[in-house]
């Protein structure tokens, strides 16, 4: 396997990925794909509506499928798409739009359905007794901040995100999607150390900017 | 005031989900308590969930939605709520998964004079510790560094050594270049989560001699060379 075969194919706008809402441009009365998707995992939560969950089945599925894949998951990439996906179901009703961004919740249950898949299966080996989900908070635990200004804040990261060079895009790709600790990602792109740790230092100051704006 | 928190990379590999259990567990305890550290956590979580929405996607089965919809119909129950509580309330809420009860009901092991310690963890290799540690109110620890790193995040009172000033909430790694003797504060117990990712090297002159037995008893465990941080 080389290393080009493992980067992350990266689109330029994530969200035109997310299911098919009305349009992009979220006017005031018109839906972002978060909010959109947001909507889905609500009616789930609500009426366990079942073409909701459809519906998200389809667009995300293929995505959480590919997550697992990245993470070396080849063999076991369809049970952990069920995994995740039990997981949205029961968990629907947790989901507080208010606190957290749909797809941002996504993703922490798919990272932790796979933390929990490695730790049940005893990869990793110093292992204490106690549930993933404790360990790693799902988004949304805290006080709700308001609406406007989380949208504001993902719209920045997800702009800040898309302004990295794509040297220092792909070493955080392979830490967040890959499971990778900064030493394999050095020794699979064929880099001494140092410079994935110089690349993401980089990535991340250009990310702090955002990250850190208007914090506490 | 919290003043030590862990690196942007530290809390870059907790949103991304590849830290060790252990590590987890005290980043979390950290962002217990620092609500600053949350945010950027929350932020970064948010980094992984763009990224995600941005793989080009991978066909599934298309029977497996209605093989899904069948197992849930089979098994349907709602997930327990894992409950959000604030501060120190928070991280007794977490540790209550070892220690019901709470670390004021353990039963510490003494350790040295003052110190105590309260096992929660070990890997199996035994080159891993997550415990509880105790010092009471004006206790001094034996001067030691460290064969690996070693994480200490405050959870009640606080403790100074040469480096700083710690209080609850504080974030701290050490590893074998740091030497140090922490010192609780005098009105009050020091009560922090401990993970030490190889056994302490003790440096003083008593230390040394004490050090000098456990080579002698167990040296496989003490001779070796601590393992890379990454
Ligand atoms: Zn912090």
């Amino acid at each position: 396997m080389t290393a080009r075969a493992n980067v992350v194919p990266l689109r330029s706008r994530a969200h035109m990925e997310t299911p098919q809402p009305p349009v992009n441009g979220a006017s005031d009365n018109e839906m972002t794909p978060a909010q959109y998707l947001g909507g889905l995992v609500k009616r789930i939560a609500e009426t366990r509506d079942r073409n909701a969950f459809r519906e998200l089945y389809t667009s995300h599925a293929p995505k959480i499928k590919a997550y697992a894949i990245k993470q070396g998951m080849i063999e076991f990439a369809d049970e952990l798409v069920q995994e995740v996906m039990i997981n949205i179901w029961r968990r629907a009703g947790q989901f507080d739009p208010s606190k957290a961004n749909a797809s941002t919740w996504i993703f922490a249950i798919a990272r932790n359905a796979r933390i929990d898949f490695l730790r049940k299966r005893g990869r990793m080996s110093a292992e204490v007794q106690v549930e993933t989900d404790y360990l790693w908070d799902l988004p949304g635990g805290d006080e709700p901040v308001e609406e406007h200004n989380r949208n504001k804040a993902a719209d920045a990261v997800r702009d800040s995100l898309s302004i990295l060079p794509t040297e220092q895009r792909d070493v955080i790709a392979k830490v967040y999607l890959e499971d990778k600790s900064h030493q394999r990602v050095a020794d699979e792109l064929d880099l001494p150390l140092g410079t994935v740790k110089s690349r993401v230092r980089l990535a991340l100051q250009k990310l702090n900017a955002v990250l850190q704006e208007d914090l506490i | 005031m919290i003043r030590h928190h862990p690196s942007q990379e530290l809390l870059l590999e907790y949103a991304a989900g590849t830290l060790s259990s252990g590590m987890a567990l005290c980043v979390n305890m950290h962002l217990k308590y620092c609500p600053h550290c949350a945010e950027i956590v929350d932020r970064m979580t948010h980094v992984g969930g763009m990224l995600m929405e941005e793989l080009e996607p991978v066909e599934v089965a298309p029977d497996s939605f209605d093989a899904l919809m069948q197992r849930i119909d089979e098994e349907d129950m709602l997930a327990a709520e894992v409950k959000n509580t604030k501060g120190l309330d928070r991280a007794r809420e977490l540790l209550s998964n070892w220690i019901p009860g709470g670390w004021n009901v353990v039963s510490w092991k003494p350790q040295w004079f003052k110190i105590y310690e309260f096992l929660l963890a070990t890997s199996e290799d035994g080159r891993e510790r997550l415990s509880l540690q105790r010092i009471n109110a004006g206790g001094v620890a034996p001067v030691h560094s460290h064969y690996g790193r070693e994480v200490t995040v405050v959870l009640e009172g606080g403790f100074s050594d040469e480096q700083g000033v710690y209080q609850a909430g504080d974030f701290i790694i050490k590893d074998q270049q740091h030497k140090h003797r922490p010192r609780a504060h005098e009105n009050e117990d020091c009560i922090c989560l401990a993970l030490l990712e190889a056994p302490v090297r003790l440096t003083g002159p008593v230390g040394q001699w004490i050090e000098r037995l456990r080579n002698f008893f167990s040296p496989q465990m003490y001779n070796q060379t601590s393992r890379d941080s990454a």
